[in-house]
Formats: C-alpha cells, structure tokens, sequence
C-alpha cells in the first residue's frame, strides 16, 4: 500500500485556507522537537466464537518478561510481546445476567457490561425474544470525554459484517441505540480524507449551502418532534445530532501531526466477496493507523464479521468449514480443534498487521502504538460450550505509559466491567464503575 | 370456497411444550421452558398456535374485513416513527426524480425487527449519508426534468410551484404554509448565491433531508375528533396512501394514489381495497413480494454463504446467485402468475432454472444463463422447502444439517423456533465419529435430556430432507454404502405432530397446516409493519386468518386482507412513551 505525503500547499488548500493567508498560519505540523503531549487512543478488535484456549494461553507463568511466553494461537504476536498484556480468567459475568442467548449476551455485553433490553427483535435466549443492548458502549462512553476536539468523536470500522442485529452489533450510544460500523473501506476514505482533496473554493461553496440546507433542515426536524410521542422524538433527535455532526466536518483542525499521511486504497474491490474478505479488513486497519496518525479521531472500533461468525477462511487457512459451524464441535474432536487454532491463529495475524501499523507510526520518542491501547475481544471464551467466561481479551500498547506491559495476567472469575472501567481510566475519565454496578468492582487489578 | 375456522383450544394446548409426550422424553425442565421462543409478547394468546380472536372477531357473519357493521377490535399496537429502510429510499427516488442508481447501497444495513429488515435508528454516520448522498444527487441532476415551468432568471413563482409539486410528492402529502416558506427560503439563498438552478438544486437538496420525506409519519386524525374506539386512532388519507404504497410497492405514492387520497377516498375498507388492486397488478408489485420471500426464506444469505470446493465443486456464486432467483421467480409466478395458493407454494414441483441449475436438479435440455420453467421429479421436489436456496442455506459447507433444516421449518413456517439454551445449564457437545451417518451423529441430541427438549424440534424434521446434500442435490445415499434414511417426525406442533418420510412428504403435510398457514400470516404483519405483534394486534391477524382461509389460503388476497385490517387503517390513540426511566 502506498501513500501519499501532504505537501503543504494541498494540506492549507484542505483546510479552506487560501494563499493570502499563508504568512499569517503558523507552522502547522507540530514538530516533534515541540515536546508535545500526545493524545491517548483507544482501538478495539473484535473477532467471533471464542478460542480454543489450551492453544492461547500463554505458556510460563504469569508474571512479566521471560516468565512466559506466547503460544500457537498468538505467536503471530511475538514482534510485539513488550508491548503486550495477555488476560486469563477475566470473564463476562453480566452476559450471564438479563434476557438473550450466548451469542446474543456476548457481542451485546462486550463493550456495554449490562443487561440487554427485553423486547421483541430478535429471537433466542430463554425468555424468547430480546432487543438490543441496554446501555452505552465503552468506546462511545470514552469517545463522549474525549472526543469533543477531533473530527470524529469515534469511528466504527466493520469487515463484513452484513445485516444489523443483536448479533453485529457491540457499540452502542445508549440503550437501544446500536452504532453501525462503516463496511465500504472506500466510503470511508471520502469521509476521512475526502475534504483534504478539495479545493478552498469548493470548500466554502459547500460550507455556504450547508449553512442553509442544514438549517432549514434542523427546522423541519423541530417542527415536527413537535407533534411527535418521547420515543419518536428521541429517535429525531439522535439523528439530529448526526446533522449537527455533519456541521463540524468541514472545519479545518488547527495542525496536522507530522505523520498524517493520505492513504491511497487502489482498484476498487468488491467489499462483500468472501475472497475480499482479507484486504477490506487490511484497507481498514490501514484507515485505522492513519485515523490516529491524523487525528481524525481517539476512538476506533473494528469488528470483524459479527458474532456467530460463519466465514470461510478457507483461502488462507485452508479450512473450508465456516468458522462457527466448526466452534460447535466436541473437545475431543481434534481435527475441529485443530482448524480452529488455525483460524484463530489467522486473525491473531490480521491483528499483528494492525500493530505492525500502529508502531510503524513514529510519535515524540516511541510511535502510535504506545500512546494507544489496542484491545482484541470476542462474544464467548470458547465457541463449543458458549461460555461467556475466561474472554480471551489481548492488550496491546501502554496507552501513553499507564498500563505496564509485557504481561501475562491471570485473574479469577474478574468480571469485565472492570477492564472497561480501566480503558476509561488510561484515556482520561476517572470513573470507577462501568455498565451495571452489580457486576464492577472498581478497575482491573493489575494492569497499572 | 372453503371455510375453515382456524384451530384454537386445541393447538393452543399442544403449542406450549406441556404436552405429555415432550414431558416424558426429556428430564430437564429448564431446557423446556427454554425452547418456546416465539415473537411478540409473553403470554400472547396465538403465538403458538392461533390467536383467539379478542374483539369483534373475524368469523361470524357480517361482512368480512373492514365492514362497517362489525364493532372495531379495540386498542391498536402503539409503534415507532420508522425512517425509510434502504430499499424504499431507492424506489422512492427512482419513482419520483428518476434516479437510478441505488445511492442507499452505500448506507448501513437496515435494522433486523422480528425478522425483516425496518428503518429504527439513525445514527452519525446515516446522517453523513443522507447529507451527502442528497448533495451529490442534486447537484448531477438535470433540473429542467423536474422544473414544472419554464424558468427565467428570478422566476420566483415558478420555484414556488416546484417546491409545492415535488414537496407533495416527497413528503406524501400536501405541505404546510411554513413548510413551503421554509423551503422558498432556501432557494431564495441558493439563488442568491448562483442562480434559479442552484436555488432549485437546495431546497430539493433540503427535501431529500427532511424528517417528513425520510420518516413514513403516520400522525392520524386530527386529534380535535374522538377516537372512534379508546386507544384507536384512524390514519389520514395520505397515510394510508403511504402504507399502501410502501408496503405494496416499497415506496412512495403515484399521482394516482395520490390524488384518491386528495379525493378523500381512502377511507373505507372498500376504497383502499380498489387502490390495493390497482397497485398489485403493477410491476413494482412483484419488486415488493419478492423482497418479502427473500428475507422470509433467508435468501440474501446466499450472497454470502460459501461451500466447501473440494465437496462441491459445482457450488459458485453464479450458481448461488441462479438459486436465489430461482426461488424469487418461482414465488413470483405462484403469486402472481399462477394460482397463488400457499399450498402451491410449498408443494409445486415446477421451477424455474438456467444451465447450472439444471445439472444440479438432473433436468435435461437446458443450457444458458437465463432461468427457463421446467418440471421437476415431483418424488424429489415439493416447493420452496426444497429448493436449491432453501436447502444451501440451512446446510453446513461440507455437508447437509439436519439442525439448521428443521430451525428454519420451525423458526419460519412454524413461528415456533426453539431458542438456544438457557444460561445455567453447561452445554459439552458430544464428541463425534465422522464415519456414523448424519443420523447416527445427531443421536446425542436425542438420548442427552440436555440437548433433546429443544433438538426433538428440529433435528426430526431435518432428517426429512436428507436427500438433499448440503447444496441441494438429490441423493440415495449420504456417502457410498451408507443409503439415506429420510424419516422425519413433527415434534410439539399444533396440527402436524407424527411421523413423515422425505421432503416431499413433509412439505406436503406443512402446505395444508393450520399452525404453517397462522405463521405465514404473522410473518406477511412482521414485514408489513415492521414490528412484532402484540396482544393488541391479536384480533387483527384473527381477521386475517379468516380472510385468508375464505380464500382458499391465496397469498396475493393476504395482501388485500391485510390492508383491511385495522392494524393497516388505525393507529394507536396515543404515542409510545418509554416505560418507566428507560
């Protein structure tokens, strides 16, 4: 993948500002001789149906350094094992609690720690039916602290995810407000990087007719909440602020980092060929590292498929099964186990790839990479038995030097409110508790 | 004309899993109370069986759907403002400006609500979307085949009409005084800051992003007038016009349409019924039934379901893409075409396939890309249930899947699916000898009291279709040596419980049930509103079985019946609220 560097003249033309302003801008790029603070980001991964976890889990002891060691499933990782803090025994203990089934429970609990709403959707779970999830995501919560002076509050990246249910989707605004990821790589370069190519003028002509579209608009919204119950007027008023949103885009940020590169995504691929399924998640993880790079945003989310994943990997791993059809089968059946370490191995790849990026990107004294966490999850612990206990939850980055690394960390039975409460905590917010209090007790020990 | 009063006590009692034979093949009750998932309120009467009709009732004399001497039903379902799903923004814009390039292709998938896709949400990046799309598309578009008068330079009498005309249209509905204003204002700015043209291209531009095009807004009457039952409010004309038009077609009014319900002619039963005709014998029609069959049989996983090479080397997604059109013009040809029997439907053994298929169904003589009508062996085909699509679908990559066979029969025909296992059990799947026939590794399911509360659902039906292999080809023996054995038997049904052998058997006995004819009732309510049914719905869908069973069970006379309904003439009196702090 090639890029394509600023220059400045196109980076001030990007941002509405015009050769007769040029003497008076300072010098946007912040040098990094300017001792400048860096902004901590929060990436998180999501992959589906468990782990086979006598293949995961590190080997040694827990501990630090050389008391352990990756194993088969994660030694695609070994480049970045400083950097890394492996967690067993931390479990989902609220996605035992509230309406749904396994699956449903494990993707909607993930990132919101709290009960799914009753309801009438989506069927399974033992009551019958249930709707979506019951409270606001981790990344959402984090991306509403921090997120006020970037571009984006948060961005959600999606590899073929295909329909919208209890089972795609993990990140929520709030209760029963679930986020859809972007699943068109190229869609989303002309969101991110899209007003950097155009011209001042047509910036300003655009940003003249927004000013009286959106408005008018925003008066027909009003008006017509008007006449409307509390829920349809909630409903309005969520996409309201997505119009308010749209507002900000085409202000310019005041500096680019000095890494901010455009990414060029090449010949347009079809996104939903099982064949693609590969590079539309490597042009995502590559939007991903040039999002922060640019500062587009603090908070990302990529999900690959969805939970119940039933994705053949066949072309890279050789496994022709889908993917969940294979988590079903018994322990002692080790051609299945060994297909899955396979197929867990390929994704521990993918994410090495993402890492790779991240920690390419230089930032003062380290790179991208440390000034981030980046969390790999997924919906259950293992895909045969569909626990929602022993996630095999994967950190990477110190998020600016607060958590220590190079870890492995063994728990007993810690729900995972509290890894959620510590992800707020390393991006800034000083909470305590996260999701339902029932299930939090405070951060995740350890990791500090 | 056969009349048939659907079963009620009887199906009732065997529909809620207490039946004594479930009881004694099973020793874990927990399983039990996990497997009656149903949609739609808890304690519904119908949601296993068939409602009891509360209300004025469907059966007794008088007149049939929406005549006026039957008292009405009583309270309506309250339900949500629904914003435009994908599907209905591109036809909507194809059929009002003529654009047809599909620009919702790009938006986030329209949301799952008790099985079909609804617009419920919009989020940032959906807005994004709609500004930008909206943008793009005014600002490509030839203005003067829209303008309805010749434009000179300030022409602002002519934007006004414009604004007024395509307002009506957009909106589906004549607009307010302040509305037009507002609109005028814009295009005042638009041309002030170029010409007449980009004036017009804004305030269409703000149409495009306007709640009042992008949300179907069904307020009903004027709330100066009484309910006409507690909870009941009647839908204005151009709200009915705009249900009619959405569901029928999938998107907005014609001039016709349009100007019934300026006529004040969408009122009674009797009206809506002549446009409802009138729209279903137009082509867009057949657009709308077949988005229905495709989410009701899960057709659109086929775009991404993937086999294994090495077992099925003919499986491409040409071939995927030929079987899901299959499908979508059998059923269209059964509907509209032919005698539009639900009966048909599940047990007709001609088809429609091109080349590709014709090898997989063993039909001679026909080669080419285009789908052509044959017949089929009537000992190997019945229907839908035993399609190409259907049995791709519910069928592992390398195999068939007596699981997910019978989940569908049950979760789609049968709206009684059994729901995955509750929480406190500990579910260890058994370990599997590859060498034991299909049967013989599903045995678990049945001798383990964990798995077999729920699996005796479904795996006895799948074995039904063992014939079929895992991308539907016709097959005696499941590997060499090991012969199909396709006995199948209906578990804790309303009216099919009993043994059954092969498919075709099955599909037969599923096309004459009064539970499979129930089901697909409430599954044509689910896509139509857009919502689960509630108890308040109960005596609606009691009007629709009867209807349809007067018809002889005639999907094409479903669509009728169901806009008759007062679930398709009324709305609730009040708006949903949240209950409590939620």
């Amino acid at each position: 993948m090639t890029k394509k560097s600023f220059t400045r003249r196109s980076l001030l033309k990007g941002l509405g500002l015009g050769a007769a302003g040029l003497p008076f801008v300072p010098l946007l790029r912040e040098g990094t001789a300017r001792a400048a603070t860096f902004p901590k980001r929060l990436v998180i991964v999501f992959t589906a149906n468990g782990t086979i976890p006598s293949a995961w889990t590190p080997t040694g002891s827990p501990g630090s350094g050389s008391a352990w060691a990756l194993n088969t499933i994660l030694k695609p990782l070994s480049p970045f094992k400083s950097k890394l803090n492996v967690l067993e025994g931390v479990d989902q203990e609220s996605a035992y609690h509230g309406p749904g089934d396994g699956h449903q429970k494990g993707m909607g609990h993930l990132l919101t720690g709290t009960e799914l709403l009753a309801g009438s959707q989506f069927q399974g779970g033992d009551g019958g039916t249930v709707g979506w999830g019951g409270g606001i995501s981790i990344d959402q919560h984090i991306a509403n602290k921090v997120g006020a002076s970037t571009k984006f509050k948060s961005l959600e990246f999606g590899v073929q995810v295909k329909s919208a249910d209890i089972w795609s989707r993990m990140s929520y605004t709030g209760s029963n407000k679930p986020v859809p990821p972007e699943e068109d790589p190229y869609q989303a370069f002309d969101r991110l990087f899209g007003t950097f190519s155009k011209d001042v003028n047509e910036i300003q002509r655009l940003r003249t007719q927004r000013k009286s579209v959106l408005d008018a608009v925003k008066s027909e919204f009003t008006a017509l909440q008007a006449k409307l119950g509390t829920v349809d007027r909630q409903k309005l008023e969520s996409h309201l602020a997505g119009v308010r949103a749209v507002e900000k885009l085409l202000d310019g940020s005041t500096s680019l980092p000095a890494a901010c590169q455009v990414p060029t995504l090449g010949n347009k691929i079809d996104i939903k060929s099982n064949s693609n399924y590969l590079t539309v998640g490597k042009l995502f993880m590559d939007l991903t590292a040039m999002s922060l790079a640019c500062n587009l945003t603090q908070v990302i989310t990529l999900q690959w498929s969805r939970a119940v994943s039933n994705i053949s990997t066949q072309a890279w791993t050789g496994v022709s099964e889908g993917h969940h059809s294979l988590s079903h089968e018994g322990d002692s059946n080790g051609d299945a186990e060994n297909k899955l370490i396979k197929i867990n191995t390929w994704y521990a790849e993918q994410f090495a790839y993402l890492l790779n990026k991240l920690d390419s990107i230089p930032e003062g004294n380290g790179t991208v990479l440390d000034n981030t966490v980046v969390v790999w999850g997924n919906e259950l612990g293992k895909g045969n038995s569909h626990t929602r206990r022993d996630i095999p939850f994967v950190l990477a980055g110190s998020c600016g030097g607060y958590f220590q690394t190079d870890r492995f960390l063994k728990y007993d039975k810690d729900p995972h409110n509290n890894l959620l409460v510590s992800l707020a905590n390393a991006m800034g917010d000083p909470i305590s508790t996260f999701g339902n209090p029932n299930y939090c007790t405070g951060p995740l020990a350890q990791l500090k | 004309m056969r009349r048939e009063r659907p079963v009620k006590n009887q199906a009732r009692q065997s529909g809620r899993l207490t039946s004594a034979s479930i009881i004694a093949a099973a020793t874990l009750a927990l399983v039990f109370s996990g497997c009656s998932g149903s949609i739609g309120d808890p304690g519904l009467p119908g949601t296993n069986g068939n409602p009891a009709g509360g209300g004025g009732g469907g059966g007794g004399g008088g007149g049939g759907i929406g005549s006026t001497t039957q008292p009405l039903c009583g309270q309506q379902s309250p339900a949500e403002i629904r914003r435009l799903t994908r599907a209905e923004y591109d036809n909507t814009l194809r059929d009002l400006l003529g654009i047809t390039t599909n620009p919702a292709s790009s938006f986030p998938p329209d949301e799952h609500v008790a099985g079909f896709e609804v617009g419920t949400t919009v989020t940032q990046l959906l807005a994004e979307k709609y500004v930008t799309t909206a943008e793009a598309l005014t600002q490509s578009f030839d203005i003067s085949s829209i303008v309805p008068c010749t434009p000179s330079a300030g022409d602002d009498t002519c934007a006004r009409s414009f604004v007024q005309t395509m307002g009506t249209k957009l909106y589906r509905r004549p607009l307010e005084q302040a509305e037009v204003d507002r609109l005028m204002a814009v295009y005042t700015d638009g041309k002030n800051n170029g010409d007449f043209t980009q004036g017009i291209r804004w305030a269409l531009q703000t149409m495009m992003q306007s709640p009042n095009f992008l949300y179907r807004v069904e307020l009903g009457k004027d709330s100066s007038q009484p309910d006409e039952a507690p909870g009941s409010k009647r839908l204005t004309d151009h709200e009915i016009a705009q249900r009619l038009s959405y569901i029928i077609w999938n998107s907005a009014p014609d001039d016709a349409l349009r100007a019934a319900a300026d006529a004040g002619k969408l009122q009674s039963a009797d009206e809506i019924e002549k446009e409802a005709r009138r729209l279903l014998a137009d082509p867009r029609a057949r657009d709308s039934v077949r988005n229905f069959i495709a989410q009701w049989l899960h057709l659109s996983k086929l775009d991404a379901v993937t086999k294994d090479q090495s077992v099925y080397p003919a499986y491409s997604a040409a071939l995927a893409k030929a079987m899901k059109e299959e499908t979508l013009r059998f059923a269209e040809h059964v509907i509209f075409d032919g005698d539009g029997k639900l009966e048909t439907l599940l047990t007709a053994s001609y088809s429609f396939v091109n080349g590709d298929l014709a090898k997989l169904y063993g039909v001679q003589g026909v080669s080419g890309s285009e789908l052509v009508r044959v017949d089929l062996d009537p000992a190997e085909r019945a229907g839908i249930l035993t399609h190409a699509s259907v049995l791709s679908v519910n069928a592992n990559s390398n195999q068939s899947s007596p699981v997910y066979r019978g989940h569908f029969v049950r979760e789609q025909l049968l709206c009684n699916p059994p729901a995955p296992p509750p929480d406190n059990i500990v579910v260890k799947p058994p370990d599997l000898d590859p060498n034991l026939s299909t049967r013989e590794r599903f045995d678990q399911h049945r001798t383990d009291p964990a798995c077999s509360g729920c699996h005796q659902m479904m795996d006895p039906i799948g074995f039904g279709f063992e014939h079929y292999d895992g991308i539907g080809q016709y097959r005696t023996e499941e590997k060499p040596g090991v012969a199909v054995d396709a006995s199948g038997e209906f578990f804790v049904t309303d009216d099919l419980d009993g043994k059954f052998y092969g498919a075709v058997e099955a599909a037969k006995k599923l096309s004459t049930s009064n539970q499979v004819r129930h089901c697909v009732v409430k599954q044509l309510f689910r896509y139509a509103f857009g919502r689960a049914e509630t108890k308040a719905d109960s005596c609606s869908l009691a009007q629709l079985d009867q209807a349809f069973a007067d018809s002889g069970y005639n999907l094409r006379e479903l669509f009728i019946a169901l806009v008759r309904s007062e679930a398709f003439r009324y709305r609730a009196g009040g708006f949903k609220t949240f209950p409590g702090s939620k």
